[in-house]
């Protein structure tokens, strides 16, 4: 959620009392989250970081790389093999530390898709170009 | 395989319309008898051939699928020729592998499923390998989606599809193992444990053991549990590709300060048990 994004707790029944109570909740969700959101703004700002992805995130730059390191890994990864269990997160994290994003950034990334046709667009963009040959 | 044995059934009563008894549920249901549970949500596996592996080796292996809708409840089986061992990852309990992402598969994105083959060294040609994955579509007729669960007319629709890979299989190339240890270093006196440390080649080497061989006038060694050799350290086998180490105790007591070649007796099973000789510096400071 951004900043100047509204709250999301509107109910669309006639029952008002339960509707009151539900904005005020939501009004203090709002700025609850508003305000710590704002505050890893701050933090996001001065690193290529992606804070926790709600559904519906925008898709930006930081989104973009992340993306392409994810196509890349999606075109090698069926010609690599791992000789333990873990060898796929090693490979990812390394893929992920050389474009200065962590582990966690990713999965805030992956987890968002669901929810994100923006996301989905610019990861089909990116991947509509194929995998490189070889 | 249950899932697909079910489905099949469904199909076919469904195609024949003689089971009063499925009629009943689809009318209290109202959902239509056939065409419902189409799979209209494109998956496939981009993946027709994995990375090569050697006999002998044991390896994870992926394989990449894209969908045209989103998916949910991602789960795959893979069935291999007699002698190749499956196994899937632990994080699942070892009954299926999923996708690496989540169990959701978005539309017009990628993920990948990992499985472990366990090559024998009889294996020596290409194979192939089916995947059976099943998921729940999260798109209505209309081509509406939810992000969970069935499709926006709250059907949920079970799907399966299944793909067949090659898996190459190609000559091992360098050495079976290298030696990292070559030097291990002990105050004169000592009596301690010393790490000597492999990395398997591309294969499997089971059993493997080291011991000493013949010993300077002086020095004496010991293998961890009074044994006659030592074993690694974390199992019996030394992976192809990763490292491990075996323990020997040095007894330099009776031994002056100084360099001294030992000679290393290296046994393991590739395609057949061998022995092979290796060598470690002591040097007594």
């Amino acid at each position: 959620m951004s900043c100047a994004e509204p709250s999301r707790h509107a109910e669309p029944t006639g029952a008002r009392r339960p509707a009151v109570r539900t904005l005020l909740a939501g009004a203090v969700l709002a700025l609850v989250a508003g305000t710590t959101a704002c505050g890893a703004g701050a933090d996001a700002a001065a690193a290529p970081a992606s804070t926790a992805a709600p559904a519906g995130t925008p898709a930006d730059g930081t989104t973009r790389q992340l993306a392409q390191v994810e196509f890349v890994r999606q075109c090698t990864i069926a010609a690599m093999t791992f000789s333990d269990e873990a060898g796929t997160t090693t490979d990812l994290d390394g893929r992920l530390a050389a474009a200065g994003f962590t582990h966690q950034q990713w999965k805030d990334w992956h987890d968002a898709l669901a929810g994100s046709p923006a996301l989905v667009d610019q990861f089909a963009a990116i991947s509509a170009a194929g995998c490189p040959a070889g | 395989m249950p899932v697909i044995a079910g489905r099949s059934g469904r199909w076919r009563g469904a195609a024949l319309g003689a089971s009063v008894g499925a009629l009943l549920v689809c009318s209290l249901l109202g959902a239509p008898a056939a065409g419902a549970d189409a799979d209209k949500t494109g998956v496939r596996a981009v993946t027709t051939q994995t990375a090569a592996v050697v006999p002998g080796q044991s390896a994870w292996l992926a394989v990449v699928w894209t969908a045209d809708q989103t998916v949910t409840d991602w789960s795959t089986t893979v069935t291999a020729p007699a002698g190749v061992t499956v196994s899937y990852p632990t994080t699942r309990g070892g009954s299926d592998t999923s996708l690496y992402g989540s169990a959701t598969l978005v539309g017009s994105t990628r993920d990948f499923t990992a499985v472990k083959l366990a090559v024998p060294y009889t294996q020596t040609q290409s194979f192939s390998v089916t995947l059976v994955s099943t998921y729940t579509g999260t798109c209505g007729d209309n081509g509406q989606c939810k992000e969970q669960g069935g499709g926006n007319d709250d059907k949920v629709r079970e799907h399966s599809t299944s793909a067949t890979v090659t898996v190459p299989v190609q000559p091992a190339v360098g050495p079976a193992f290298t030696q990292v240890t070559s030097t291990v270093s002990v105050a004169a006196g000592s009596n301690t444990y010393q790490d000597i440390a492999f990395t398997g080649g591309q294969a499997d080497l089971a059993d493997l053991t080291v011991r000493l061989g013949t010993l300077p006038a002086g020095l004496a060694v010991g293998y961890p549990g009074n044994a006659s050799e030592s074993r690694l350290a974390r199992s019996g086998s030394l992976v192809g590709g990763t490292t491990d180490h075996v323990a020997v105790r040095f007894d330099t007591t009776g031994l002056a300060p100084g360099t001294y070649p030992l000679p290393l007796v290296i046994s393991y099973t590739a395609a057949a048990p061998q022995t092979v000789s290796g060598t470690v510096t002591l040097v007594v400071r």
